[in-house]
């Protein structure tokens, strides 16, 4: 299996969760957001959690501390993707994850990936869509389908001879980037 | 604040474990990562990309150790293709046990059918993502699984088409056309 999961729960320094709440709203989203500069992650969360059980009043727990859920996946192994995301959420890591409890920063990269670690938990139940495929193997495959998809429809909007074809395949799907196609 | 990145949605809901679930949910989840079958249909509903459930004992205590939870949650994380309501609708009708084997010691389940109620306990018991994001937020799950076939079935065709001639050529593309025609 190449794609691995991980959660952690570090606890919110009392006082702050607001704060931190405001900071993970305010950070930029989509392709600004700091997980994109994080390489072989397929996904990332964080979520602030100040009770379980929130509908059903008898049962509803107030967390004390609150707690930060991170969550991601990734292409392992684990040890080098924390590297990777040190380096890659660069300050963000540090503008995040300062508002708990015990955090050692990033200076020390050792420390960063053990304080995580002590944060985890394990999960139960994993599902994986595709467990064997990394993200570069996803996003080639996204790219070569639509190149595929483009050059079939060039290759069908008139006839077109056997050698064309194969040029305009080679150019197309086989080149480092889709030409023109008239 | 957004549960939604593109085409992906993200959910996150912890429900309180009933003492019975304590000792059931170990035993059914131990058996889906055994038994493939169990996941299979999970599988071919093709629109989740990752979910995963975690039975939490214990939280961090913010001094360097964990207290207990009392009672335990279960933990659901899950990244999908579809609106919740969609989602929740797709698996009531298509996975009733499992979906039973996996809630029902939850306190508060209503069950899965009508959907309005387990819909509704679902809304109680999820929290809104801080900050969300995927990597290919405008492929869907099928739209992935398209791409990979499709990369594969390159690799094998470029390399036959490389000692043919122009006709050649052609016919294997013909051939290619009608292997992924459904994954284009």
């Amino acid at each position: 299996m190449t794609v691995e999961l991980l959660t952690l729960l570090t606890p919110i320094v009392p006082g702050r969760t607001a704060d931190l709440r405001q900071t993970l709203r305010r950070l930029p989203t989509g392709n600004e957001s700091p997980f994109a500069g994080v390489p072989r992650t397929h996904t990332a969360r964080w979520v602030v959690l100040e009770h379980f059980g929130m509908g059903d009043p008898a049962r509803r727990r107030r967390l004390d501390p609150a707690l930060l859920l991170f969550s991601a996946a990734f292409d392992g192994p684990l040890e080098p993707w924390l590297e990777d995301l040190r380096a890659g959420l660069g300050p963000t890591a540090e503008e995040v994850w300062s508002y708990c409890s015990r955090w050692p920063g990033t200076a020390g990269g050792t420390a960063f990936a053990n304080w995580l670690l002590e944060h985890r938990v394990h999960h139960t139940l994993p599902f994986l869509g595709n467990p064997d495929a990394t993200r570069t193997q996803i996003e080639d495959g996204q790219q070569l389908r639509q190149k595929l998809m483009d050059f079939t429809v060039w290759a069908h909007r008139e006839q077109r001879s056997p050698a064309e074809l194969r040029k305009g395949y080679e150019q197309a799907v086989s080149g480092a980037e889709v030409p023109e196609l008239s | 604040m957004s549960d939604q990145d593109g085409r992906v949605y993200a959910l996150t809901m912890a429900t309180a474990i009933k003492p019975w679930g304590q000792l059931w949910l170990p035993l059914f989840c131990n058996a889906a990562r055994r038994f493939e079958f169990i996941t299979a249909p999970l599988r071919r509903l093709a629109f989740i990309r990752a979910a995963h459930w975690t039975i939490i004992h214990a939280v961090p205590d913010g001094k360097g150790g964990w207290q207990p939870l009392r009672p335990p949650q279960f933990l659901f994380e899950s990244n999908y293709d579809v609106d919740l309501g969609p989602y929740i609708d797709t698996f009531a009708q298509a996975l009733p046990w499992h979906m039973r084997g996996v809630w029902a010691s939850g306190y508060g389940y209503p069950g899965v059918i009508p959907t309005d109620g387990f819909h509704r306990w679902v809304n109680e018991h999820r929290f809104t993502a801080d900050h969300y994001w995927c990597a290919y937020p405008e492929a869907t799950a099928k739209m992935v699984e398209a791409g990979l076939k499709i990369a594969d079935r390159l690799r094998d065709f470029e390399a036959a088409v490389k000692t043919v001639d122009d006709e050649g050529f052609a016919l294997e593309y013909d051939r290619l056309l009608i292997e992924l025609q459904r994954y284009l």
